[in-house]
């Protein structure tokens, strides 16, 4: 479908039509609107409309609606995507900073206002636990492979040095991320509770805008129902700046966080073994070996070595939490 | 009463402004000129409502939706009428759907009617009422017996053509005196208001349109691309459709009817002789109690 047949669905004739980012800015006479195009399942699209009526119902502002199409619909399928459509929402030019704090305040308040304790059961529990183990040994085998691989060769380029010259402190971050899981088993078998809260998925500042002091969060496609911690540890590692990072903000925004919505002892055990998990570096060392976006070797040795020195910081903060 | 009409819509549908216009159930708002229509039935009303609905959500074919209140409502009533409100889309599809298109588009209306629930009283059966057109053909023995003796001789013939007790659950769907339109460079499909109409009129009907008005090489493309369109259930109930003969059972009922003439009987030789063709050309077939496309 062409776009002015897509807006056709809204009846809006645009004077403007602006691509910024992954988004389109449509100016119109009914006012300004952000076209987003994208891939979602049927399942994540019901999940967005299922959390839209979830905050009507809760009286939770803090996030930017979808505009339904004249025939009520959320959603236009297009041949291999779906678009939304959503009023655009002009950010302040503040403080980045005061972003992030009021950014935390508004995810507090989001977990806050879904929080929902779960019938408790080892067995799932055990399951989750057994899982995760899973997953990241294997992730952990991978990167192990590639190790030998690399160190098998004479001379390396500089992404596996920087790469080689980490990996054992990475492999000591595993092993921390491990022993703070079992620490999270065992009290969440003690504590015998578990609660769920509704997670953007991808918390990080670029989702979020501020608008006269207030927060809106936006893109909740790949929102869930998870954890707290799902939500706090992206948004964590999102918001530290490489090279120029400051433990202390991170714990100020933790302490933020917590102000209105406390983490359970156990859920701050699950924190720390998220954030210890090196899983964005390992990540990084994927999409080298794929480079399915055809990147140059210094953006890559660029990408990892950013992604080393937040894994540092995240390092610097855990050791008080 | 006009003035309610455009204050209602206003209050219901959020229209800044709506004024109406001397072409009739015609209304100009600040979004564009849109089209009313009254429903005396509810039903039929909601029938045409999830039709649309699906044909657009499941096929991506526009069509003339209900546009929704600011409460989501698809309609509002308005004394002893419902009222919809739809796009005016003016622009008329001049050009012929290349036959692809064709085969797409009878497909998608297949499966929106094979999704769509249908009111007890629009539920039409497909399966070919042999008995009682036998019981029919009876009846006209006197009256016509040259007639008579013509359809008789064609019953090993249309015995062929049937798969006899086997039913057939092809639904109904509002085909008929639908208009197609552009809008944006897109189809734009203009459903007609209409009650929906038996499956063995408007597939089979439109299927021998097909023939009579496209080249073999079109028509088996199209055929082609209305059959991989739909599954395999609608495949077989439509192939069943083709090769039934309907001709035959129109023939007898207008005859039965009183409205014999010599026009009559030499369109339905004509007709029956078409259909031959097209099961020929399509190669189609019953057998064991299946039908078969090559």
């Amino acid at each position: 479908m062409s776009d002015p047949a897509l807006l056709f669905q809204y009846d809006l004739y645009p004077n403007q039509v602006v691509k910024q980012g992954k988004v389109t800015r449509i100016e119109t006479e009914r006012g300004t609107f952000a076209l987003k195009e994208t891939k979602l399942s049927k399942e994540q699209m019901d999940f967005m409309i299922y959390l839209e009526e979830r905050f009507k119902e809760l009286h939770y502002e803090g996030y930017v609606p979808i505009v339904r199409t004249k025939y009520g619909d959320s959603f236009v399928l297009m041949e291999d995507r779906v678009a939304y459509l959503t009023p655009w929402v002009e950010e302040d030019r503040g403080n980045p900073a005061q972003k992030e704090e009021r950014m935390v305040q508004t995810l507090a308040e989001l977990h806050g206002y879904t929080a929902k304790e779960q019938a408790f059961s080892e067995e799932v529990i055990k399951q989750s636990y057994q899982k995760m183990i899973f997953l990241r040994e294997s992730r952990q085998f991978e990167m192990e492979k590639y190790m030998s691989q690399v160190e098998k060769r004479i001379y390396l380029s500089p992404f596996e040095l920087s790469f080689v010259s980490q990996f054992h402190q990475l492999m000591k971050y595993c092993d921390l991320a491990r022993k703070r899981l079992d620490d999270w088993y065992e009290q969440v078998i003690e504590a015998k509770r578990y609660r769920s809260v509704l997670c953007h998925g991808k918390c990080s500042p670029s989702h979020f805008v501020t608008v006269e002091g207030k927060g809106y969060f936006i893109n909740f496609e790949r929102s869930v129902t998870d954890t707290p911690v799902r939500d706090l540890a992206y948004f964590v590692r999102s918001s530290i700046k490489p090279f120029q990072y400051n433990p202390a903000t991170t714990t100020a925004h933790l302490a933020q966080y917590e102000d209105q919505f406390a983490l359970y002892d156990e859920e701050k055990e699950l924190l720390a073994s998220y954030l210890y998990f090196p899983e964005t570096i390992f990540n990084s060392v994927t999409l080298f070996s794929e480079n399915r976006q055809e990147w140059s070797h210094i953006k890559h040795v660029r990408l990892l070595t950013k992604k080393i020195e937040v894994m540092n910081g995240i390092s610097n903060v855990l050791q008080s939490l | 009463m006009e003035m309610d009409v455009a204050d209602l819509l206003g209050k219901e549908f959020g229209f800044e402004q709506v004024s109406l216009l001397d072409e009739p159930k015609t209304v100009l708002t600040n979004v564009g000129k849109k089209k009313l229509t009254y429903w005396r039935e509810r039903d039929l009303l909601e029938y045409h409502l999830n039709f649309r609905d699906r044909f657009f959500s499941q096929y991506g074919i526009l069509c003339n939706r209900m546009i929704r209140t600011l409460d989501g409502d698809g309609y509002v009533q308005y004394g002893d009428f419902y009222i919809t409100v739809h796009d005016l889309v003016e622009e008329c599809y001049a050009e012929d759907l290349y036959p692809e298109m064709k085969g797409y588009l009878l497909a998608a209306l297949v499966g929106t009617a094979k999704e769509t629930p249908c009111s007890p009283q629009y539920a039409y059966s497909s399966t070919f009422p042999y008995r009682e057109t036998l019981t029919a053909l009876a009846s006209i023995k006197l009256l016509y017996p040259k007639s008579y003796t013509l359809l008789v001789n064609l019953i090993p013939e249309v015995k062929k053509r049937l798969l006899v007790d086997q039913p057939n659950i092809l639904p109904p769907a509002p085909y008929g005196g639908y208009r197609l339109k552009r809008v944006m460079g897109q189809i734009f499909f203009e459903a007609s208001d209409a009650v929906p109409l038996p499956a063995y009129k408007w597939i089979v009907n439109e299927i021998q349109f097909w023939f009579k008005t496209m080249e073999t090489e079109s028509f088996v493309k199209s055929f082609s691309a209305l059959i991989n369109g739909v599954d395999d259930e609608m495949q077989a109930y439509i192939i069943q459709s083709v090769i039934e003969p309907w001709e035959w059972r129109s023939c007898i009922l207008a005859l039965q009817q009183g409205s014999h003439s010599d026009q009559k009987i030499k369109q339905f030789q004509e007709e029956w002789e078409a259909t031959r063709n097209i099961i020929d050309t399509l190669q189609l077939s019953i057998s064991d109690r299946r039908v078969s496309y090559e």
